[in-house]
Formats: structure tokens, C-alpha cells, sequence
């Protein structure tokens, strides 16, 4: 979307007044709604499908496979594809490296959950599509990531846990499904204009950005990883150090009502 | 260094960063106030600091090298804003004079400033802007236009690069740089030939009788033409002009380059003197 | 194991192999000051057929290594029209293959977009300029198994900068960063403004203990690199 050189100083100029004056009337906190349908494809474990007001769309589904974890050790996988991008371009290799981190088990989600037997465990595979986006993606991605999880139902075990003296693979019940109970971090984008912070940044307000942060919240506080991210090719400047603690706080301070809805959705 | 009397110290070596000097100085001196004000050029620029709250505009160094400041002589719209002020402050009873001094500072790296040449293919800081005099060769012509690449800006330091390939000053990246992160690989530049590349519309060749202008008859592939830069243009091309007395071919060979050098003898003819032929151009003024 | 191998010819049964005496460990002594801050090396203008360079060689009590920028351009862009240069940067492994290459993007957009607040590109119209970082060596002393790229972020930052003024490229000033306890802040103007942040480990709360130590180590290279540019 381009905007005029007077557009874009008209919307800085509102952006950074006291108080901050937002296009369609947010509170800098505030979210666009979203519409989530969850469970939908019925190949997968998993489903999710995120669609924004401007038109954002994004499908997750989640499978599941089962390995050795003696052998195997990374248990979560994120595959990104982006419409219109090629695999190997700047923007989906980063978001997919952002993402396995955010899902890295170090972090804040418990991979003990995918623990099946004492050798063997769930490999959970995540596969995005991003239909559209008119701004940052990932936090739409995460959200999107998190529902879907939310919604995974995985086959019971019924063999023993403790298989490594008897060396049999486990077996599950026929029909019966557990819900896997896997609270994934969800990512937060913040764009920062002037010294004020706007968090779920439209396509307009990005575009007149000084900076953006990525930010990672998983049971109540943010966690790594944290960084900046240009929301615009033109205007990228330096910001003020404190306005990284004051966005940190704000996402601590919102994030809970906003997972709350999420979940409800 | 210290020049025009300017109250204040400058900075003689600077590194990016380094502050230079504010917008504004005022000097008093002989029941005039002397204010000189200070426009970033080359290799500075204004960058807003915050102190004690408020936002102060100064001018910062961009490039590592030795200050340099100009004086430039004031353009109309300047004195009249000198003219608007000393009237506010006459009607305010004050009898102080006013004078405006537009300063002009900027920073030169080590070697231009001191080796004086009049061409520069050396592009870092010195890319084609408008109304600048570049030097070009001709690379195609058709019935509407004529396409050149670009060899070197005139009256300026050169960056080095645009002429990559070319004028063999240039330098690029192994395989292919930003050309190959924003094209596919097929599209990628190789290494050689990179330039920036600029076009002559028939309409722009001469400033007389524009609708007859034959490409044909004014350049030809090879010749060196001496051209001004009317726009940046579009993603590809720079516009350029030659419609002006001292713009034009400057170096040419005849018969489609294989022949001798040929010297301009009017501004539309130029002849090879060991054979006497003639050929059609749009010569620039010799002399 | 009391399997025979039959495959192959084995020697006598009751052979030994030579031993060898012990490598003597090559005790390094760190000196006294050295215990707390890492020694650095910058050098510029090294690789000679691009348009600017840096070298920048670190050594402390559990990390040495070093890193190569060039700076390749202004150059012709093709394509649509770009009122502002456009900046690629690309990381390059060195000889050990320590990074994986998705990894190396991620960082290299982080770069790019520290370097798009830092570089002056409305000077640049339809231009790229390209730079290229090769890790040319790292080794880990501390002996722990995590090796992460965070920590050389701040480096790559300076040595870019260096490489950047060493091209006669025109920037808004010195960036450099810092680097602790898993936080890498890239600094300008004297620590006031932050142009780039970044987190992989750990949680949040220790960030303005970080901010002030990164701001020391900032200010450090930025001296550092204000008399390696200064110097003739």
C-alpha cells in the first residue's frame, strides 16, 4: 500500500499526540477482532484458521508422529509457507527460524506432554499457509499456532509407559482421542511510532512505523525471543531504550485478556 | 579551523556521528546581528538530539574525512525572509541590523579533496541527480530513443561501482549481490556491465525543432555523448537531455565505430579528417 | 566385544597400540584485566577489491573469534523504481559450518533492518548496496555446548559499520552493540537511541540491567572504531 509523503506525516502526527489517535479509534492496546475456526481438516490432528479484518488469513494444521526421542530430539516443527513467496525467500526463512524458536522447548511450552513411553514420543509437525497479510504476519501465525494446538486431539496410549526393558512399540486405542493440552507461546507485534507503542499495527500504521518489536508471551510473562523487526522499508529509525520496557509491560499487562478470548473463540 | 568569523570552533577531522555545528549561530558585530545559517551537504545531514527535553536540530557527520564550509549567496526567497525580519524588528523599535549568511557545510573524504579532477567515476557519494552532467555511451538506439549507460558524473568526485564492468573502475559483488536478491537467478546480473543505465528521447536531443529529431541522425551506438540528467526516471533508466549547445556527442568514430575518430566541424555534422567523410550527429560545443 | 570380526586381518591377539605420551594442555594464563573484558582487534580496508572492509578479531576468557565484513556498492539496481538504496546483507559461514542457514537469515534480516535506521539511503536513490559477513573463525573455550549466534550479533554490527565507513558510505552514525546475559542491543547517538533489539534466551525482567552494560561495551567499540577510522 503506498501512501502519500502527507498521509504518512498526518498519520505520524496523530499516531504520536497525547493521546494517541489511531485511524479506526483503538486504544493502543486493543486488537482487531478475529475470526478463528478450529478443527476443520479432517486429515489432520490439528486445525486452525485465523482470518483478520483487513482481510489476513492464515491455515495451520498439525500432525503427529510418533519417534525415539533417544534418537530424535527435536519434537515440535514448524514448516512455513508463505502465497506468493518462494521457500527460499528472506521473509519466510526468517519468520520459519523465529518460529522454531518461539516453539523451542526451552521456552515457555512443555514438551513433557508429547512424552508417550519412556523411549518414545509424539514429533508434532506444524504446518502454516499464509493466504494474505496486509501487515506483519507473525503474531496472526502464532495465534493461529496456538488454536490449533489447542484444538489437537492425538491418539491414547494403551501400552505401558516404562518400554525400555520390554522393547515393544507402543499401541494406541483404537478410537479413543486425548486432547494434548499444549499451551504454545503466542507472539506479539508491537510498532513503535514517535514514543508511542500500538500493538496489532494495521497495514497504514505500520507503514508510518519507526521500529517494531516482537515479542513473546507465554504464561504470564514475556519470554524470549525478543527483537526488533522493520514494519517498513522507508522509515526505520533509532527509538528510545525506554520504550522497550514500556512495551514489554504492556504486553505483560494485555496479553492474558487477549489469550482469554482467543481460547473462548 | 575558523573561517568568516564564526564564533565558534569546527571540527577540522569528523567520523560519522560527530556533531558539526547547530542550524543556527548569531554573532554581534558592529550594531549588526550576523546570523549564519547552516544547510548540511555532502556527507553531513540534520539529525535531532533531545536535551533537557527539547529537541535541538544539528548537523552531524555521515562520512569519515576533513569539514569543509561554503558560503552560498542567498537566493531570492532568503532575502526576502531577511527583508520580512529586519521590518518585525523594526516596527518592535529595534534598530539592529540583520544579515543572513547561508553556510553550506559538508565533509570530503581524504583523497577528493585534495586531487582536483573534473570527472569522477567513483559513484559511493555521488550518485546522478538531477541537473547534473554525466558522460555516457550509447548503447542502443531506436526511432524514439536513445539508451546509454552511464560512465561518470562530471564536476564531482566518482563513486566506484555504477561503472562496473564497463570503465573497469568498478567493483561488485561475487554472485551478484542485491541484483541477485531481488531477481530471480536467471535475471541476476552477471558480474559484468552493471551501470546505471539512463535514456535520450528523440523530444529531449535538441531544443529546436523537436518533432523532426532523427535518432539515426543524432547518435549512434558507441559514441560517447556528454548529457544532462533530467530525472531520476523510473527503476531502469535515468532521464537524460542533450538540448543544450554544450551537450551532445563528444567522441564518435565513423562508420558504425570502425572507422577513425571523428571531430565535430558544426553542431550537426562531424567528419573524419584522414578520409573527409561526414557523418550526422548532435555534437556538443567543443570549446 | 566377543563377537570375532572375521571381515577383515587383525594382528596378533594380544597386540597393544603405541601409546603416546600425553599432550601437555597448553595452559593459557589469562592476564588480570583481561579476566573481565575481552580483547579486541579492528582493522579496515583488508579486502581489496571491494569498495570498503573491516577485520575484527575478539578474544576472551571463553570465546575467540573473528569476522570479515565488505561493503560492495552503490550500485545500479534494476527493477522498479527505489527512492532509497536497498540494503542486502548476507552471513557467510566460515571454514567450520557451525550455523545453519536459516539461522543466518533471520540474523541477516536483524541486520538489515538495524542498518536501514543507520545507513543515510534517501542519498542512494535506485541503488543496493550489498555486504557480505564471513565468520571466518569462531571457537567456543567455555566448553559449554551452547554456541549461539547472539553473541557475535554486536561484532557483526561494528565490523558492518566499520566496512561501511571504510566505503565512504554515508551513515547517521557509529553503530555498535553490546552483548549480555542473552540480550544484544544495537545502540546510536551515545546509547539514547536503540536501532535494534534482540533476545533468544532467557527471561525478561533482567533487561535494564543488560541495557547499561550493552551501553558500556557500545561505547567501548564505538571509541574503538572512532580511532581506527581517525588513524591515517
Amino acid at each position: 500500500m503506498g501512501l502519500s509523503v502527507t498521509e504518512k506525516l498526518y498519520l505520524y502526527d496523530s499516531l504520536t499526540s497525547n493521546p494517541v489517535v489511531r485511524p479506526d479509534g483503538r486504544k493502543p492496546h486493543q486488537f482487531r477482532p478475529i475470526e478463528v475456526f478450529t478443527d476443520f481438516l479432517p486429515s489432520a490432528n490439528g486445525s486452525s484458521r485465523i482470518i483478520a479484518s483487513d482481510g489476513s488469513e492464515c491455515i495451520v494444521s498439525i500432525k503427529a508422529k510418533v519417534i525415539d526421542h533417544t534418537v530424535e530430539d527435536e519434537l515440535i516443527h514448524v514448516e512455513i509457507d508463505i502465497a506468493g513467496q518462494r521457500d527460499d525467500s528472506p521473509q519466510v526463512e526468517t519468520m520459519t527460524s523465529l518460529l522454531n524458536n518461539v516453539l523451542e522447548p526451552r521456552g515457555g511450552i512443555d514438551v513433557s506432554k508429547l512424552r508417550l513411553t519412556k523411549r518414545y514420543s509424539f514429533k508434532i509437525f506444524i504446518d502454516v499457509l499464509l493466504l494474505s497479510s496486509a501487515s506483519h504476519p507473525v503474531s496472526l501465525i502464532s495465534m493461529a499456532i496456538h488454536s490449533a494446538l489447542n484444538s489437537t486431539c492425538l491418539p491414547k496410549l494403551v501400552s505401558s509407559f516404562d518400554d525400555l526393558e520390554v522393547e515393544e512399540l507402543p499401541t494406541f486405542h483404537d478410537y479413543d482421542l486425548v486432547r494434548l493440552e499444549l499451551s504454545a507461546p503466542v507472539v506479539f507485534v508491537a510498532a513503535i511510532v514517535g514514543d508511542s507503542i500500538l500493538m496489532d499495527a494495521a497495514a497504514a500504521e505500520s507503514e508510518v512505523s519507526n521500529n517494531g518489536l516482537i515479542i513473546t508471551w507465554s504464561n504470564g510473562k514475556a519470554i524470549s525471543p525478543i527483537r526488533t523487526v522493520a514494519l517498513n522499508d522507508s522509515d526505520v529509525k533509532g527509538f528510545d531504550p525506554k520504550i522497550l520496557q514500556k512495551a514489554i509491560t504492556m504486553v505483560e499487562e494485555y496479553a492474558p485478556d487477549v489469550l482469554r478470548a482467543l481460547n473462548n473463540a | 579551523m575558523n573561517p568568516e568569523g564564526i564564533p565558534f570552533e569546527f571540527p577540522d577531522r569528523v567520523f560519522p556521528g560527530q556533531l558539526i555545528c547547530p542550524e543556527y549561530e548569531v554573532k554581534q558585530q558592529d550594531e549588526v546581528d550576523l546570523v549564519f545559517k547552516f544547510n548540511s551537504g555532502q556527507g553531513t545531514r540534520f539529525q535531532s538530539f533531545k536535551y533537557d527535553g527539547t529537541t535541538v536540530n544539528a548537523i552531524t557527520a555521515t562520512l569519515v574525512g576533513n569539514v569543509k564550509i561554503t558560503e552560498t549567496t542567498c537566493d531570492s526567497t532568503a532575502n526576502a525572509d531577511q527583508k520580512a525580519s529586519e521590518e518585525k524588528l523594526q516596527s518592535q523599535g529595534e534598530v539592529r541590523k540583520r544579515i543572513v549568511k547561508d553556510m553550506v557545510v559538508s565533509v570530503a573524504q581524504n583523497d577528493i579533496s585534495e586531487t582536483k579532477c573534473n570527472v569522477n567515476d567513483d559513484f559511493a557519494n555521488n550518485l546522478p541527480k538531477e541537473d547534473d552532467i554525466v558522460l555516457t555511451r550509447v548503447t542502443r538506439i531506436s526511432l524514439q530513443r536513445a539508451n546509454v549507460e552511464i560512465l561518470a558524473v562530471e564536476n564531482q568526485a566518482v563513486p566506484v561501482d555504477s561503472g562496473i564492468g564497463s570503465n573497469g573502475s568498478g567493483i561488485v559483488a561475487a554472485g551478484g549481490g542485491s541484483g541477485a536478491a531481488t531477481f530471480s537467478i536467471a535475471q541476476a546480473s552477471s558480474d559484468l556491465g552493471e551501470t546505471f543505465r539512463g535514456l535520450i528521447r528523440s523530444q529531449d536531443v535538441r531544443a529546436t525543432e523537436r518533432d523532426t529529431v532523427k535518432i539515426i541522425d543524432s547518435f549512434k551506438p558507441g559514441d560517447i555523448v556528454r548529457a544532462q540528467v533530467l530525472s531520476l526516471g523510473d527503476g531502469t533508466n535515468y532521464y537524460l537531455t542533450t538540448a543544450r549547445n554544450d551537450l551532445g556527442v563528444v567522441f564518435a568514430r565513423a562508420v558504425n565505430g570502425t572507422g577513425g575518430l571523428m571531430y565535430a566541424i558544426d553542431w550537426q555534422t562531424m567528419a573524419v579528417p584522414s578520409t573527409g567523410a561526414t557523418e550526422k550527429r548532435k555534437c556538443a560545443k567543443p570549446f | 566385544m566377543n563377537v570375532q570380526d572375521r571381515r577383515r586381518l587383525l594382528g596378533p591377539a594380544n597386540a597393544r597400540p603405541i601409546a603416546f605420551s600425553a599432550e601437555k594442555p597448553v595452559v593459557e594464563e589469562p592476564e588480570k584485566d583481561q579476566d573481565k573484558q575481552e580483547s579486541i582487534s579492528l582493522r579496515k580496508g583488508l579486502i581489496e577489491n571491494s569498495n570498503g572492509s573491516s577485520l575484527i578479531e575478539v578474544s576472551s576468557k571463553d570465546r575467540q573469534f573473528s569476522l570479515m565484513a565488505s561493503v560492495y556498492g552503490p550500485r545500479a539496481l534494476r527493477g522498479s523504481f527505489t527512492s532509497m538504496a536497498s540494503i542486502s546483507i548476507q552471513l557467510q559461514n566460515g571454514s567450520q559450518e557451525k550455523y545453519g542457514p536459516t539461522q543466518l537469515r533471520e540474523v541477516a534480516t536483524f541486520l538489515t533492518s538495524v542498518f536501514n535506521a543507520v545507513v543515510n539511503r534517501s542519498r542512494y536513490p535506485k541503488s543496493g548496496i550489498d555486504i557480505f559477513v564471513y565468520l571466518t573463525y569462531d571457537r567456543d573455550l567455555s566448553q559449554s555446548s551452547s554456541s549461539n549466534i547472539s553473541a557475535l550479533i554486536p561484532h557483526c554490527i561494528t565490523g558492518i559499520t566499520l566496512a561501511l565507513a571504510d566505503a565512504g558510505i554515508e551513515i547517521l552514525d557509529l553503530a555498535s552493540g553490546g552483548y549480555h546475559n542473552g540480550n544484544v542491543f544495537s545502540f546510536i547517538k551515545n546509547g539514547d537511541e536503540i536501532t535494534g533489539f534482540w533476545k533468544d534466551e532467557g527471561v525478561s525482567n533482567d533487561i535494564s540491567d543488560s541495557l547499561e552494560i550493552c551501553r558500556q561495551s557500545y561505547i567501548r567499540y564505538k571509541s574503538l572504531m572512532v580511532s581506527t577510522l581517525m588513524q591515517k
